[in-house]
């Protein structure tokens, strides 16, 4: 993780020095790359024997925790949100 | 709407693909890391050419320091009210796996080591559903990102990213909540990161 952030503190000086100021239109590239990271990490669960072997068994006490999971956080935040911001 | 499922579709092929071909591609596991250095380096690259990045930093405050902490307790509230219908796992297993708020790579290892299951799911099996549950909070965070973001706002999309608004779903929050809320992610994100193993730690020993 301490090598993610720098890899975005090198861009962020790279940015800075060469092309403040600039608009910049990587709207499609991000979403490109973005799009090409989700299909790989798709790729690394479904040959992944771990974790589709456990799938028909844990799969649905996990399907149900993790959606639990973001949705409380959602609602919470949200709500906080609202309340801040009054 | 549109982009998430585009990303959704995306995510499906390579599941398919990948169950398919039995050929285990080592490139594409270091592909996924590549990929994401290069979405944080255009990521960074994005914010240092923004001139207002000095006024994102200077407004970094209190609040953003709040949120964190407010993942934390909405997804453990919400994991709670669920935990007397899955009665499969015990509640402390239930919100040491979701505590992890996504954070599958490190909750899929500590969990089998520090569970005290009795039930009839093993702890191993624990640290598989912590793998699996945290996966899809990820997977769906960030397909469904572009939709959180425009119906709850983009704390919520933050939020619902977890941990891994501070990585995977970084760029999708600087895609669709905008750049200013990159700092708040990665505080978020890192906050979070650091919690977790204690969270852990404190869920499986009651």
């Amino acid at each position: 993780m301490i090598i993610l952030i720098l890899v975005l503190l090198a861009g962020a000086i790279i940015g800075r020095i060469f092309l403040q100021g600039r608009k910049l239109r990587i709207s499609k590239l991000l979403m490109f790359t973005v799009a090409l990271l989700i299909g790989v990490l798709g790729y690394n669960i479904g040959s992944n024997p771990e974790i589709t072997t456990a799938l028909p068994r844990l799969g649905l006490i996990s399907v149900i925790l993790g959606i639990t999971g973001m949705i409380g956080s959602i609602i919470a935040t949200y709500f906080v949100d609202k309340f801040l911001n009054r | 709407m549109k982009s998430s499922l585009i990303v959704f579709t995306c995510f499906v092929a390579g599941l398919l693909i990948g169950f398919i071909s039995q050929v285990d591609f080592q490139i594409l596991n270091d592909l996924s890391m590549w990929l994401l250095y290069l979405l944080m380096f255009i990521v960074g690259i994005s914010i240092g050419a923004d001139r207002r990045l000095t006024e994102m930093i200077r407004k970094t405050n209190m609040r953003d320091i709040l949120y964190p902490i407010v993942t934390i307790v909405g997804t453990l509230i919400l994991t709670l009210s669920i935990t007397p219908f899955l009665n499969q796992l015990s509640v402390g297993d239930c919100l040491a796996i979701n505590s992890a708020c996504g954070y599958y790579s490190l909750s899929s290892i500590l969990l089998p080591e520090l569970s005290t299951s009795t039930t009839l799911i093993s702890a191993v099996e624990i640290g598989s559903i912590a793998l699996l549950s945290n996966v899809l909070r990820e997977i769906l965070s960030l397909s469904c990102m572009p939709t959180i973001t425009k119906r709850f706002g983009p704390r919520s999309a933050i939020s619902s990213a977890g941990v891994t608004s501070v990585d995977v779903c970084l760029p999708a929050i600087a895609r669709c909540c905008g750049e200013k809320y990159v700092a708040p992610a990665i505080l978020h994100g890192t906050i979070i990161d650091i919690s977790v193993p204690w969270l852990i730690a404190v869920f499986t020993s009651i």
